[in-house]
């Protein structure tokens, strides 16, 4: 045998020669695959959540600012963040039954079990699309920490799951069967058109002796008529409890209770009628007739008499008008996306119910008290709007609506109909 | 799934888990052969295979088309091996040793073996021959190369290396009394 050729026999023996390789070993590397996407996963969810946190607490905070601030006039918006990456948005204990642990390989310090689960039950739509019962579905590799002993029965060892990405379909949050049940909290806020007419009511609550003082006069002052009101739009506050069903895989009806606090300022005119009388003053009839408003001023050597000063003018008073009411909405909702980050389009009416109205003069209390009669008992609204939904953990959901509310009946006695924007927040709870 | 082995890297580049899988459909028997080569259990080979293709899908992006797919992913595998048996290398320092029995006719004793005969007799072999015989003989490394990848001298390898075909024909030999019922063992 010649140099060389035997290890070159020895080459040619083992040349294009296979094994067969246990298919257990693929499982093993495709976990390791799904560990570092997962890795880069979380890194980004870290990020994204401590983001939304961020988001959220400005976002309280800049409500409650405004809302406890009376120099705020006009729209007021809340905005929160969603981090859309999270990714426990799936309850595997609901969804899913592991059926038996396929194999299992040491890994480092770690036990990996592969199991084999299938879908629990037919009924739970997975992308809008009903699963058939037994269809055969791998889960996500089980990293068990090995304790004492490797071959330590499964039962026993902790399992901490890890979500095999794109192997699975996200699914609905329809985790029950049948319709699902809701409540939550609400708040929110927006503007409030509350041009009023119709000062009637008004000029009940006017106080002759404070307007008297506003004005400075010793005499006698009778005030008539207010004329045009004007006042800015308002912020409208409201919170509420609010409860829901879901009527099929789409449709919603929704109701509650809600109390709303209506905050605008503005002004008005007051006509008014000045007497009072000027002593020690000669008095001479100059160009004939009195006009009225007109000061009259003697001439000299006139005879001194007192004289009966009428003057009639407008005196502009600041208002502040607070409105405080209930509502009762009733809505019917349609989800046009239903996953993690949630669509909801949303449309009913509402009846609202006065609780108070006080109108006064902040600076002077020309104008006080109550002042119901600007306002109707009952009213009752046309309601749309959109709602924004994050599933934040198991059952709980963050919402984000904006609506548009409009007088059906108007809430105001006089002819315009106000109207409001309101942007709430909220948090709800699926029940069932 | 039968695609060109361009557009298998590439898709392995972008971490497609098909293409991913096509190509370890494709090499892992092969690959797994040379596990066992460098193992002395299953089990160690498994372990081999599994972490060298980790590493592959890894280290993809850097493959260079210098060499084919094959020989490098070969070379991941060997490197790998040698990584596992190593500690046990180190546990066991191999030593210059003097051959007693010169057999001359060791090389066609083992040659006449089939490669799965031959294969079971090198995972016999101590950690130390069985590692310098499949880097010499099989993979075809040069001796200076070998000491320097084992940090081990020239005459270490050539030594361990003589050491490991006396063992195979010993071997070879107590197998053919053993099936001949000679009852010397």
């Amino acid at each position: 045998m010649g140099p060389g050729s035997f290890e070159d026999n020895i080459r040619e023996k083992f040349e294009n020669q296979t094994y067969k390789s246990p298919e257990a070993i693929w499982d093993g590397i495709e976990g390791d695959l799904n560990l570092g996407l997962l890795a880069s996963y979380e890194a980004s969810q870290s990020r994204y959540k401590w983001m939304a946190v961020a988001a959220i607490m400005i976002a309280v905070s800049s409500w409650a600012f405004h809302f406890y601030s009376y120099e705020f006039l006009g729209n007021h918006k809340t905005e929160t963040s969603y981090n859309a990456l999270l990714s426990n948005d799936i309850d595997y204990s609901n969804y899913f039954l592991p059926v038996e642990v396929r194999s299992s390989r040491r890994i480092a310090d770690k036990q990996l079990l592969i199991v084999e689960v299938y879908k629990k039950s037919e009924s739970i739509p997975v992308d809008d699309e009903v699963i058939s019962d037994f269809e055969p579905y791998r889960l996500a590799n089980h990293m068990v920490p090995i304790k004492n002993k490797p071959g330590l029965a499964v039962a026993n060892q902790e399992v901490y799951p890890y979500i095999q990405a794109g192997y699975y379909a996200r699914s609905s949050k329809n985790t029950a069967e049948g319709t699902k049940l809701w409540a939550g909290v609400e708040a929110g806020a927006g503007n409030f058109n509350s041009t009023m007419s119709g000062s009637d009511a008004i000029s009940g609550g006017v106080n002759p002796l404070n307007l008297a003082n506003a004005i400075g006069s010793d005499g006698f002052v009778n005030p008539t008529t207010v004329v045009n009101p004007q006042m800015n739009n308002g912020l409208a506050t409201t919170v509420g409890l609010d409860f829901g069903l879901k009527l099929g895989s789409r449709w919603t009806l929704e109701s509650g209770i809600a109390y709303t606090n209506v905050d605008s300022r503005g002004s008005a005119s007051i006509n008014v009628l000045d007497v009072y009388t000027v002593n020690d003053r000669e008095i001479s009839d100059t160009d004939g007739g009195l006009l009225s408003g007109s000061p009259v001023i003697p001439d000299e050597g006139s005879r001194e008499a007192p004289l009966q000063i009428t003057e009639m003018y407008d005196h502009e008073v600041d208002l502040r008008n607070t409105v405080r009411f209930t509502s009762i909405p009733l809505k019917a909702g349609y989800f046009i996306l239903d996953r993690k980050v949630s669509l909801r389009v949303n449309a009913g009416v509402a009846a609202n119910y006065l609780v108070e109205s006080q109108l006064n003069d902040p600076s002077r209390g020309i104008i006080s008290g109550s002042q119901n009669d600007l306002y109707n008992d009952w009213s009752f609204d046309g309601v749309g709007g959109f709602e924004l939904g994050y599933a934040l953990f198991n059952k709980f959901d963050l919402t984000l609506e904006p609506n548009y509310r409009h007088s059906i009946t108007p809430i105001s006695s006089s002819q315009t109909s106000p109207s409001r924007f309101i942007i709430q927040t909220g948090l709800r709870y699926t029940l069932k | 799934m039968l695609v060109s082995e361009d557009k298998l890297i590439k898709g392995c580049q972008k971490g497609k888990r098909e293409f991913q899988q096509a190509l370890y459909d494709k090499y892992c028997d092969g690959m797994y052969l040379v596990a066992l080569r460098y193992s002395k259990m299953q089990q160690e080979a498994e372990d081999i295979l599994q972490e060298a293709f980790i590493k592959v899908f890894k280290n993809i992006k850097d493959f260079r088309k210098d060499s084919s797919l094959a020989y490098w992913i070969k070379r991941i595998v060997v490197n790998t091996a040698l990584n596992h048996q190593r500690s046990k290398l180190y546990l066991y320092p191999m030593v210059d040793i003097t051959e007693l029995d010169h057999w001359s006719d060791r090389e066609s004793i083992i040659s006449g073996l089939n490669h799965s005969d031959l294969l079971s007799l090198i995972r016999e072999l101590p950690t130390g021959c069985q590692v310098i015989f499949n880097l010499f003989a099989v993979e075809g490394y040069k001796h200076h190369e070998i000491a320097k990848m084992l940090e081990i001298s020239e005459g270490t390898s050539k030594s361990q290396y003589s050491r490991a075909k006396s063992l195979l024909a010993e071997k070879v030999l107590n197998r053919e009394r053993y099936n001949y019922g000679t009852g010397e063992l």
